[in-house]
């Protein structure tokens, strides 16, 4: 961090060094409140009887915090099968994706063979064409499989979904780094995998924390097919038993925002586990501001 | 150390135009790699794929008994629609505005939260500001309605600057609706181009940044010169999905306002949804997912031209 | 399941078939309905714990659905031959899955002799022939009412909830004069699925003048009741009677600002005074008739039961079916929604211990008459959604009552062609 700087401008440095500090902290705090309000609006709703959430004028915080969502979320057994569907679901995915997804994008970005724009472009027309078309001649397949209102249906599923994004993006990240990589380990004597694993892995760990994230978020987040898929109570995730609170006489707007806050508490531990290794591989720091 | 005798990589055509390393290639290597993935893809998805191209060729699927072959006439009619056009038109105001608000912001909130803070906070900066991600679009639409509302928060915060008269119906006047959901939607989907980008900026070589400095470079023209030529890669791929997901983004915009008011935020894909489970006309559904699935095959092919002319 | 499905779908529906115990055992059945995810808490599944008792052969299978889907699934469970035996259904669906083929036609097992209740004690509305026969049977009814907070009634200077429609647009307008975010009445044409507030509001409102869309299945949207009715709205709106944001406004918030005590009146089923009175204690409540402009009429909406056509247990279904439509249950069913029941046998059960907005609904509406049209739509989730955008346009003031009438009926008939 400290660099033995040259004596004459240390003052001056340090100085402007704090100045910009300072600037870029002043930043990040407006522009995170902003990015954060409708969040902290959504907790807010979470801790407020309904009538308080329609009461003029709005309010942030009510008198008396009400903690009725969460109760009725936190001791209703139903609501925990529905986490634990949507972590089992999300990590299947994201775990699949990544080895399924890397090793496609590392033939893709380090060979040219026959055929390989159009397999590239078949990976990619599987993203164009609006799912909920899909949906019925898609359900025809998975129940074909046996895979009905099973969680390995929606694993399926959803790694259908995150794989083009999974071989696209990992081909981009691979893409940057350089082959005189994949010549001096070569020369090393690596087989091409070793290259893959030993070699491009390390460096392109930012890009595969950054598609973790997202193949995860996509199963999290996912409905149409979650609900079109399963039956089962037992077999249901997140985004399914929160639309159940959307009635048809009424919203439980306390227990939907508390479900939604308690569900997603473990994903936001999760990446800030994770986001630490956004830092690293060939060039920890990056732009300088 | 590795002893092992070198492979020499096999010469082949392409190697003339590429100059650079070639990794070695035994007898189907490459293929063995793309094998797992594409069988994935082909075995779930060719089935249904076909199966809508050949749905939009039937005068009614799916709630008709016997469904009649009638050729390019399902076509015929969503051209000949002016709901068709107006749902165009409105879905390229859409996605081209909402990929264009995810890049500035995303982009703009990699680079401030890469800055040089402190660990923990820049910790907590990057995962406050993926927040937006991690909710269900079912919410994320309930919670921005009630926002939005007349009586709701944003109305009530600019009536107490002083910077509003009445209450604006943000999501139900037909002038502010498209502006509205366009908000909603750079909130939503700014935290994925934020992480990929941010990624990226990792793989940049610090010499890079080095050079530039001694160069005397500042802030920007390393950006323009350093940073983004070093991450077309990765921001190709990241715009080509994002626009791919935008222009048939279903979800969000369905739940927040449902097309409307009128049809004045409807898009492609909520029109696709209109048609299939709203008038139960899948025919005409495939028929419009075909012209996105078209449309989208045309991005991708200037992308993939791009890609080749920069490898 | 036999007819317009390609091969693999075929296959696929059998090997499903064959991997479900269902067909071994030959009476497991499934009961698709949104019931049990409304505020119910665990009554259905004592309900089907009750059944599978006293018919051990019979085990049911309660499959829930959020309701803003129950629909879709319906349509897409039948499409790939998974379709549940026993459908929880809503009226305005019936033409629509009558022309796929879905549902099953009940009238010989109405006319059975062993059945538990009797079919002309059931509410009348859905049993209604359509081609000819019926395709469901009442499990409850909720009769569209008029809830009012007499707080702000009472606030605006007046002592009686309105009965006409001149006071209701004397009173309304008076309540959204008292300003602070307080409105008279709310109209929720939000185009936010299910876009469906004309049909909670304005039907209503339309009954009551004696008015109607439908001639059999045929639109009959421009007609001078309902000119007659739009303008009354747009009267409501010029006088600032309405809440503001009528367009995107939803059926949701209508209710919620109600309860907090924000909305004057609120015209909605009779089955929200319950979600009323417990989630608002203090408001001063009380339920009326649907303001009056000649007719006494309302729309009756509710809960119905079917059966599905590719059933492979169409028996058991009924034996179900059955079974909650039997007084004793049924009575029971209406309880745990405070609703009014769909075999009206059960009426002095549910009397017997009902609370006051309950008796309330009851005296209200015992000489009224019930409409429901919309389940003579061929097209009726794409005819209101239609309805929603002409009147937001028409209370934008970018087009007359009359004009929005013709668009409507000029739209709808498109639909149906």
């Amino acid at each position: 961090m400290t660099d033995a700087a040259a004596p004459r401008h240390v003052v001056d440095e340090e100085r402007q060094r704090r100045w910009r500090q300072a600037a870029i902290y002043a930043a990040l705090a407006l522009v995170t409140f902003v990015m954060v309000f409708p969040v902290l609006w959504m907790i807010s709703v979470s801790l407020k009887p309904t009538t308080e959430t329609f009461s003029l004028p709005p309010r942030l915080l009510p008198d008396d915090l009400h903690w009725g969502g969460y109760a009725k979320v936190l001791t209703d057994p139903k609501f925990r099968t529905f986490l634990l569907n949507s972590y089992l679901v999300g990590l299947a995915v994201t775990g699949l994706s990544l080895v399924i997804g890397t090793l496609a994008a590392f033939g893709f970005s380090r060979y040219r063979f026959f055929g390989d724009r159009v397999a590239k472009l078949f990976v990619i027309t599987t993203q164009m064409v609006p799912t909920i078309t899909l949906l019925i001649p898609y359900f025809g397949v998975i129940v074909f499989l046996g895979l009905y209102d099973t969680l390995w249906g929606l694993v399926l599923t959803y790694l259908t979904f995150s794989l083009p994004y999974a071989i696209i993006m990992m081909n981009g990240y691979l893409d940057t780094i350089p082959k005189d990589f994949d010549e001096a380990a070569t020369i090393d004597g690596c087989t091409p995998l070793g290259v893959l694993v030993r070699v491009l892995l390390p460096v392109a760990l930012p890009g595969i924390i950054s598609t973790a994230v997202y193949t995860f978020l996509l199963a999290w987040n996912e409905f149409l097919f979650a609900l079109a898929l399963t039956r089962s109570m037992d077999m249901r995730t997140v985004p399914v038993g929160i639309s159940m609170m959307v009635g048809e006489f009424g919203l439980k707007w306390d227990e939907m925002m508390a479900f939604s806050v308690i569900g997603s508490l473990p994903v936001l531990i999760l990446f800030m586990l994770v986001q630490r290794f956004v830092v690293s591989g060939l060039a920890a720091g990056g732009v300088k501001g | 150390m590795p002893t092992a005798p070198v492979p020499t990589p096999t010469p082949d055509k392409e190697d003339a135009v590429t100059p650079s390393f070639r990794l070695p290639t035994a007898a189907g290597t490459p293929y063995l790699f793309l094998l797992p993935g594409l069988v994935i893809l082909g075995a779930l998805l060719s089935v249904p794929l076909y199966k809508v191209v050949e749905y939009s060729l039937y005068d009614n699927v799916i709630v008709e008994r016997n469904p009649t072959f009638v050729g390019l006439d399902n076509y015929r009619d969503i051209l000949g629609d002016p709901g068709y056009w107006s749902a165009g038109f409105n879905t390229i105001v859409f996605t081209v505005g909402s990929v264009i608000g995810h890049m500035i912001v995303g982009i703009g909130l990699a680079l401030l939260v890469n800055a040089d803070i402190h660990p923990r906070a820049r910790t907590f900066f990057r995962s406050m500001l993926v927040l937006p991600w991690i909710f269900t679009a079912v919410v994320v639409a309930l919670n921005w309605q009630l926002l939005l509302n007349p009586f709701g928060l944003l109305n009530y915060v600019l009536d107490w600057l002083g910077l509003i008269t009445e209450p604006l119906d943000w999501l139900g006047n037909p002038d502010l609706a498209m502006w509205s959901l366009l908000v909603i939607s750079t909130w939503r989907g700014y935290p994925f181009i934020m992480v990929s980008f941010l990624s990226g900026l990792q793989t940049v070589p610090k010499e890079l940044y080095e050079a530039a400095e001694i160069d005397g470079a500042g802030f920007w023209h390393k950006f323009w010169h350093v940073t983004l030529p070093q991450l077309k890669p990765v921001i190709f791929g990241v715009a080509l999905l994002d626009l791919i997901w935008t222009f048939q983004l279903f979800p969000l915009v369905w739940l927040t306002t449902g097309g409307g008011p009128g049809r004045a935020t409807e898009v492609l894909s909520t029109l696709t949804f209109r048609l299939a489970f709203v008038d139960f006309e899948f025919a005409r559904a495939a028929t419009v997912a075909v012209s996105i699935l078209i449309i989208s095959a045309a991005f991708t092919v200037l992308y993939l031209r791009n890609e080749a002319r920069r490898l | 399941m036999t007819r317009h499905l390609p091969a693999w779908a075929l296959a696929a529906a059998t090997s499903a078939a064959a991997l479900m115990p269902a067909s071994l055992h030959a009476a497991e059945i499934e009961w698709l309905q949104w019931f049990a995810a409304e505020n119910t808490g665990g009554f259905y599944e004592e309900l089907v714990a009750d059944f599978e008792a006293q018919h051990p052969d019979i085990t049911v299978k309660l499959v829930t659905q959020p309701f803003g889907k129950v629909r879709e699934s319906i349509v897409t469970d039948n499409a790939i031959g998974v379709g549940s035996d026993v459908l929880g259904l809503n009226m305005p669906w019936t033409t629509e899955f009558l022309e796929i083929g879905i549902l099953e036609p009940l009238d010989d097992y109405l006319a059975r002799d062993d059945n538990s209740f009797e079919t002309d004690q059931l509410v009348e509305a859905p049993l209604g022939k359509i081609d000819g026969k019926t395709w469901m049977v009442p499990l409850n009814a909720f009769p569209f009412v008029m809830h009012v907070n007499m707080g702000l009634v009472e606030q605006a200077g007046f002592d009686a909830p309105p009965s006409s429609w001149d006071a209701l647009a004397e009173q309304a307008a008076a309540i959204s004069a008292l300003g602070d975010g307080t409105s008279g009445l709310g109209m929720p044409f939000s185009s936010q699925p299910p876009s469906n507030g004309p049909i909670l509001t304005f039907l209503p409102l339309l009954y009551a003048n004696g008015g109607r869309i439908m001639d059999g299945t045929t639109p009959d949207f421009d007609n001078p009741k309902v000119v007659e009715t739009l303008e009354f709205l747009q009267q409501l709106e010029q006088s600032g009677a309405l809440a503001p944001g009528a367009a995107s406004r939803t059926g949701g918030v209508d209710l919620e600002e109600f309860i907090a005590g924000r909305t004057g009146f609120l015209i909605s089923p009779g089955v929200h005074s319950s979600s009323i009175t417990s989630r608002n204690p203090e408001l001063d409540y009380t339920l009326v008739r649907v303001p009056s402009n000649g007719a006494e009429a309302y729309r009756v909406h509710g809960w119905e039961i079917g059966i599905s056509a590719d059933s492979d247990n169409k028996e058991a279904a009924w034996t179900f079916v059955d079974y909650l439509l039997s007084p004793e249950v049924n009575a029971r069913v209406a309880k745990a929604s405070n609703a009014l029941p769909g075999n009206l046998a059960a009426l002095d059960t549910v009397r017997a211990d009902a609370d006051a907005t309950l008796v309330k609904q009851m005296d209200i509406l015992s000489g009224d008459t019930p409409v429901e049209e919309m389940r003579q739509s061929p097209k009726a989730a794409a005819s209101w959604s239609l309805m929603t955008e002409e009147l937001q346009s028409m209370l934008r003031g970018d087009q007359t009552p009359a004009e929005a009438a013709s668009a409507v009926q000029a739209r709808w008939m498109d639909l149906i062609q």
